[in-house]
């Protein structure tokens, strides 16, 4: 046995991480495997479960002879452990030869039901052993290990029924119609022909495609545990490493045996070499060049050989050295594929291109279009408003209205004394001039003094109502009196007496008088 | 001897490297650690044990709340659902990554790089059993668990973490009392030194003619010597690295 061939890292392990170790053999020699055994094991037990669907016998049949199947599989493995996974061809012709010497015929009567077949079949099959010789063999390998050999078995009956049961579950939820209408379905197993042939096929598929996940498994972990307690037993890794070492030794020793007793002698001609070595460097390397013009290029990546290449492969091969990763990720394709590829369109379909891609761009433009057009709509509202947004952005001067419902109230507009001038207009007979007068002046004082803030719309009463709050007391009343007596002028042609315009006049010196001038001013 | 060298030749050129079930976690600080995986039997064994605690809590505390009547069951199932879903989560954040079933296959649950479970991490793992459940008792889980190289479940794959065996192997313990040292006649190499540790701890186990045999193969330490005296020998040198015996004491007291 060549344990340097072997695939498996050798080490102490525990017997539960042999069994997982199991599992890294199937993930590995999965297309080997499932290879045969598709081939030679699902294939005709599929076909035979097909030709009697509904036989209970044929199915317990195929079930009872899966210690068959086994053998297969061991062989498999264990030749794959070893470096060499078996072809198709090679199981074939050692089928004959596999069925007849490795003990099938104790597996399928007294051992078929053992909890430890998968483990014992290592030493039927691999080595041979027969009678009390087997006997033996299996008690001292089994001494440590045969638990676990138990554990895996269950584990893998458990295995069997989760994922038949499983695809039952899956099926049944897939199917139209409530559960218990799929339900009854299953349970009129034999009753009604077709269901129950619908049904029986299903559960066989099912029974071998939880027998194709499983027993690959149940094989590989019966034999790794093998394997690991016979690697325990007999120090595998200790072997391993003891070789390493006496070729390590070896290979050390004999080339620095010649340079220690020649290392004085040869050191002149060695520099003389380097110096000619250094000056033909060009040319060697265009010879080289030149022969590997004519050769396949060999590897390129190193060219070192004997002892430095392989301590740089060796060095290459540490995990410090990274590891290779594939990574998938979409691109867009060629230019050049895209062409060839429309080149065979018919021409209808480059037109409807054209068509939806011109149509694709108008509406590109209509949305870019929309953009501006709404940015330029929120500016201009913005714009609009903004002396509700940013009242205070505004200078106070201009918030004075120049003219309010139609009232000329630029103070250049009024004169300097506005009670002497209105009493003057009233003498003259004009007495709408007379009141529009002290109402404008009125409303420049409160706009300037009191801060009253007026809008275009406003009527006389909003006036009044925004006026209420600034003002107090007798000008409040002054100015409500004077509003009457506009409104009653202006509108309802009511004119008021002179007397009391006068005294509408003597009012306004009193409460509206001084901040005339500081309108003046501001003018 | 010549025998050797194809060997190394092969083992260096390989690419693929051999099957084993151990992830490497390299640290910020340049440490190799080695994680071994857990694979699905011990794990299905551990939920079991799991599974049985939840199953004795449970018929337990019926017990003593069908005494309260129906509020009783109500409470019940109120359990049932915390010990459903949280039950894992908190023994796997608060008792270093292991429920109970874990701990008692010496197992743990550890986040990708190497590091201990923080509640996200637990959460999404234990919460996504739901979907590892389905379609029938973790089918789910299991199929998944063989298509991945770490034996993940969706659970473990969503929250990046692993389940690892606690311990490191231990070593069998030397039972014999020979204690007698020999010194290397080179300077040995790492690998070397594990190698002749392992023999030494592990060449009582062996029947004597596999010891001597094995003890011929390490050529360089023992010359010509025939098998059992090659064996003592090897032992001696064990005994040496291991640093037990007489010759250990004296220098050690020396200096």
């Amino acid at each position: 046995m060549r344990l340097d061939r072997l695939e498996l890292e050798l080490r102490r392990r525990t017997p539960w991480e042999a069994l997982d170790l199991g599992l890294g053999m199937v993930r590995r020699w999965a297309l080997p495997v499932y290879r045969v055994w598709f081939l030679f094991i699902l294939f005709p037990a599929f076909l035979v479960l097909l030709l009697f669907p509904e036989n209970g016998w044929v199915w317990f049949a195929v079930w009872w002879l899966k210690p068959a199947a086994d053998r297969l599989l061991l062989k498999v493995f264990a030749e794959a452990s070893f470096g060499a996974p078996p072809t198709v061809k090679q199981v074939w012709k050692s089928l004959p030869g596999l069925l007849r010497h490795s003990g099938l015929f104790s597996e399928l009567t007294w051992r078929r039901l053992s909890s430890y077949r998968s483990f014992v079949l290592s030493i039927l099959q691999l080595e041979d052993q027969r009678g009390a010789a087997f006997r033996k063999r299996s008690r001292i390998l089994g001494r440590k290990t045969q638990g676990y050999a138990v554990w895996l078995m269950h584990a893998c009956a458990c295995c069997l029924v989760i994922f038949g049961l499983g695809l039952l579950f899956l099926m049944v939820w897939l199917t139209p119609g409530d559960f218990q209408e799929a339900f009854e379905y299953i349970f009129s197993f034999g009753k009604d022909g077709e269901t129950s042939r619908f049904w029986s096929i299903f559960f066989m598929m099912a029974w071998l495609t939880a027998e194709t996940l499983v027993e690959p498994f149940y094989v590989a972990a019966g034999f790794s545990l093998y394997l690991n307690r016979r690697s325990d037993l007999e120090g595998w890794d200790i072997e391993v490493a003891f070789r390493r070492m006496q070729a390590e030794r070896a290979q050390a020793a004999r080339p620095l045996a010649g340079k220690h007793k020649g290392v004085a002698a040869v050191l002149p001609a060695l520099l003389l070499v380097l110096l000619i070595g250094f000056a033909a460097q060009p040319f060697a390397a265009r010879a080289d060049d030149e022969k590997e013009d004519d050769k396949p290029p060999p590897e390129k990546v190193v060219r070192v050989k004997g002892e430095a290449r392989r301590q740089a492969l060796a060095a290459l091969a540490e995990p410090a050295f990274g590891r290779v990763k594939t990574e998938t990720r979409w691109r867009w394709r060629n230019q050049n594929d895209k062409e060839e590829t429309e080149n065979d369109d018919i021409p209808d379909m480059r037109i409807l291109e054209k068509f939806f891609g011109g149509l694709a761009q108008v509406v590109r433009a209509a949305f870019y279009g929309l953009m501006i057009a709404a940015l330029a709509a929120c500016v201009v509202f913005f714009y609009r408003n903004r002396e509700r947004f940013w009242p205070e952005a505004l200078p106070q001067r201009g918030r004075r209205p120049e003219t309010l419902f139609g009232l000329d109230l630029r103070p250049e507009a009024l004169p300097d004394d506005i009670p002497a001038a209105a009493l003057a207009e009233a003498e003259a007979g004009r007495w709408i001039a007379a009141l529009s007068l002290l109402y404008r002046g009125a409303l420049v004082t409160l706009i300037e003094r009191d801060r009253v803030t007026f809008y275009a719309g406003d009527t006389e009463d909003l006036c009044l109502m925004r006026v209420r709050g600034h003002v107090q007391g007798e000008a409040l009343t002054v100015f409500a009196a004077l509003l009457l007596d506009w409104k009653a002028a202006a509108y309802a042609g009511r004119l008021p007496a002179l007397a009391r315009i006068r005294a509408l006049c003597a009012d306004w010196r009193a409460h509206f008088a001084e901040p005339s001038a500081v309108g003046k001013e501001g003018a | 001897m010549k025998k050797g060298c194809p060997v190394l030749a092969t083992n260096a050129e390989k690419t693929i490297p051999r099957l084993d079930t151990i992830r490497r976690v390299r640290t910020p600080e340049g440490c190799e650690l080695e994680l071994r995986l857990a694979g699905g039997v011990v794990r299905a064994r551990a939920w079991i044990i799991d599974f049985l605690l939840r199953l004795l809590i449970l018929v337990g505390c019926a017990f003593v709340l069908s005494q309260i009547g129906r509020l009783g069951g109500a409470l019940l199932f109120l359990l049932y659902f915390l010990l459903e879903w949280l039950y894992p989560v908190v023994f796997e954040v608060l008792c270093q990554g292991a429920t109970p079933g874990k701990r008692f296959s010496g197992l743990m649950v550890l986040r990708d790089d190497g590091t201990s479970l923080d509640w996200s991490a637990s959460v999404a793992r234990n919460f996504l059993r739901a979907v590892d459940f389905l379609p029938f008792c973790y089918a789910f889980g299991l199929v998944t668990m063989g298509l991945n190289r770490e034996n993940k479940r969706l659970g473990d794959l969503l929250a990046g973490t692993l389940v690892v065996y606690r311990q490191t192997m231990t070593a069998p313990k030397v039972t014999d009392d020979d204690r007698k040292e020999e010194v290397p006649p080179f300077a040995l190499s790492e690998a070397e030194q594990r190698a002749l540790i392992e023999y030494r701890l592990r060449a009582p186990g062996f029947s004597r003619a596999r010891a001597g045999e094995l003890a011929r193969l390490a050529s360089p330490l023992i010359a010509d010597l025939p098998p059992d005296d090659a064996r003592d020998r090897l032992i001696h040198l064990g005994n040496r690295l291991l640093g037990r015996g007489a010759l250990a004491a004296k220098t050690e007291g020396s200096r």
